[in-house]
């Protein structure tokens, strides 16, 4: 995440200027969308959509951005929730438990596609804000500071909404929640 | 990274969270097709806004006698694009493809505004000479790609215009050429291989084109190449090539900037002569296919493989009949010398070391007066002589360029506020 977010003004961005953030975020932008999506094609979809909806929105746009990458990850995020509004959420299956010191390591990648699989399909019956946190802080690394910021909340909210996440992915993942 | 708190929680939690960490590498040709489709969208973005202001200024002055008459003309020109592009669509099976499919789109076809504004937004939005260049001369390259295609298919009445706009990139890529030679002559010693096998590809195309060409459409593209200041200017430098060969040498960019006077002076007199010269030239040139087919460059190595070289930005085959110097590694600067195969495959039949910018000249001089003495083509003595052709070039350039943008702004208008009518 970039150190130093000066505020930019939408409606000042030049053609040149716009080409670089495509250049700059489009592909943090397919990771973020890849990691809820789980699917490349449908990643691609939402990283075209994504910018298409950005170019249309700072026509109109009156406020500064401060932090563009949040900005996008925050549309991406949106088009993925609209996208499992259209078609239902992947399966969590829970014939298997999931204990994270049995199974942290596969050895095998089909084992492994498998527990990706169950920790997507988990990730996405949390509410989205909750996602956000999630995907913020442990891929993509932000601080507490960085993710309330991109969120628009105080560090405090921030960190109750990441317990929350935590514990709502633990009942799904490893204590055998309910499916929604 | 901050994980100050990351082990307040179950670290197990955060690895199986953190399986996900790990993302596909995404296919280079789609990557390539979706950024085309954005800077697309950001060059329709760009051009609404001075169809805004004209609106703005034509409510200011003009009375609005018929309003529902204003809306309905953008809207009907839209709706005949719109049908247009959703046909595309549903032909090729989605929107990314739109774009995709406009790579290959031909002059006429519904897909060929897209490619042209594909092209336009890559030219826009390159700043510096050498990519400017090297840009101008791979869309070089398509309009020939496009000129055989037309052929292929029959098309010939869109050649002429293709043929026009061949000469309009190859124009403006000297122009570039003349402007870097004077920051980095290395750089536009490059650029000047690559327009001399633009050239050479270019003669073989012309030579195949006018023997297929009927002979009612044949007039007029004898017309166009016999107008275009390239060919002119080309035909013209043979005459003088004649006296002086080797002192007209392509890498000499800066040189011959002085002698553009005597040139231009030369001018009317040999007109008439250089044109028929060229054309007839042109016509029987069938016989001379193998030495047309003849290429010889000198630039660097970009990348290396058993079957082919990139060098200069320019691919090369290499097989095993290539002879090839030892110890050659990416970076080192090389002459290449090859032939075309069918017209469009570089295949090179030695790659020799070159070491430094004095012997290199040397050298080169001394080869293009070999082959000038062996081949005796036409097509050599065009290359060493692009140089001297750079001021009308750029005029004509110019021109083309406004004519286009012309065309174009009515096009994008006319997408635009249909853009905005179907939002609403």
């Amino acid at each position: 995440m970039e150190a130093i977010n000066p505020l930019i003004n939408p409606r000042a961005l030049t053609k040149q200027a716009l080409a670089e953030i495509y250049e700059q975020h489009s592909p943090g932008v397919f990771r973020y969308a890849y990691r809820l999506l789980g699917d490349q094609e449908t990643a691609e979809d939402c990283v075209s959509d994504t910018f298409s909806r950005f170019l249309r929105a700072i026509r109109h746009m009156e406020t500064p951005i401060d932090n563009i990458q949040a900005y996008l990850y925050r549309m991406a995020h949106n088009w993925v929730m609209d996208h499992f509004r259209k078609q239902p959420l992947p399966p969590l299956s829970l014939d298997d438990d999931l204990h994270p010191n049995q199974k942290d390591n596969p050895s095998s990648q089909v084992a492994k596609k498998m527990i990706q699989e169950r920790v997507r399909a988990a990730l996405l019956r949390l509410p989205a804000e909750q996602q956000q946190v999630i995907q913020l802080r442990f891929l993509e690394d932000w601080s507490h500071d960085e993710v309330a910021a991109a969120l628009g909340k105080s560090p405090e909210a921030t960190r109750a909404l990441q317990h929350r996440a935590m514990e709502s992915l633990r009942r799904l993942l490893i204590e055998k929640g309910n499916d929604k | 990274m901050n994980t100050n708190n990351q082990h307040d929680y179950d670290s197990g939690l955060v690895k199986l969270i953190q399986l996900l960490r790990e993302t596909p590498e995404r296919d280079a040709q789609v990557v390539e097709s979706r950024k085309e489709q954005f800077l697309s969208e950001l060059e329709d973005l760009f051009a609404e806004q001075p169809a805004e202001a004209v609106s703005g200024l034509r409510r200011l002055f003009l009375p609005r006698k018929n309003p529902s008459r204003q809306v309905l003309r953008p809207r009907l020109a839209f709706s005949a694009l719109l049908a247009a592009l959703l046909l595309a669509v549903f032909l090729f099976g989605g929107a990314g493809v739109t774009v995709y499919a406009a790579q290959s789109a031909l002059p006429g076809d519904s897909l060929y505004a897209v490619k042209s504004r594909l092209e336009r937004t890559r030219l826009s939005l390159t700043a510096n000479d050498y990519q400017l260049a090297s840009i101008q001369l791979s869309l070089a390259h398509v309009r020939l790609d496009e000129i055989e295609g037309l052929i292929r298919e029959k098309r010939f009445r869109q050649v002429s215009e293709t043929t026009r706009q061949f000469e309009s990139h190859l124009a403006a890529a000297i122009e570039a050429m003349r402007r870097l030679a004077e920051k980095d002559p290395e750089r536009a010693s490059q650029i000047a291989n690559q327009i001399t096998l633009v050239l050479n590809r270019y003669t073989q195309v012309l030579s195949k084109m006018l023997a297929d060409l009927p002979l009612e459409v044949k007039t007029e593209v004898e017309d166009t190449i016999s107008n275009s200041p390239v060919l002119r200017k080309v035909s013209e430098s043979n005459e003088n090539a004649n006296g002086n060969e080797n002192e007209n040498e392509a890498r000499q960019e800066n040189e011959n900037e002085a002698s553009n006077d005597n040139q231009n002076d030369n001018d009317n007199a040999n007109e008439n002569e250089a044109r028929n010269e060229n054309l007839n030239d042109n016509g029987k040139s069938q016989d001379d296919t193998k030495s047309l087919k003849d290429f010889s460059f000198i630039g660097f190595v970009e990348s290396m493989s058993a079957q082919e070289w990139r060098i200069s930005g320019i691919r090369v085959a290499v097989n095993a009949a290539t002879r090839i110097d030892a110890n050659i590694k990416a970076g080192d600067r090389v002459e290449v010398k090859g032939q075309y195969i069918s017209g469009q495959t570089a295949q090179a039949s030695e790659i020799r070391l070159r070491k430094t910018d004095r012997q290199e000249n040397t050298n080169d001089r001394q080869t293009q007066g070999n082959e000038n003495d062996n081949g005796a083509n036409e097509n050599e003595r065009q290359n060493e002589n692009r140089s001297g052709n750079q001021n009308e070039n750029v005029n004509q350039n110019q021109n083309d360029n406004s004519n286009d943008n012309d065309k174009d702004d009515t096009n994008d208008n006319d997408k635009d506020d249909s853009n905005d009518n179907d939002n609403d």
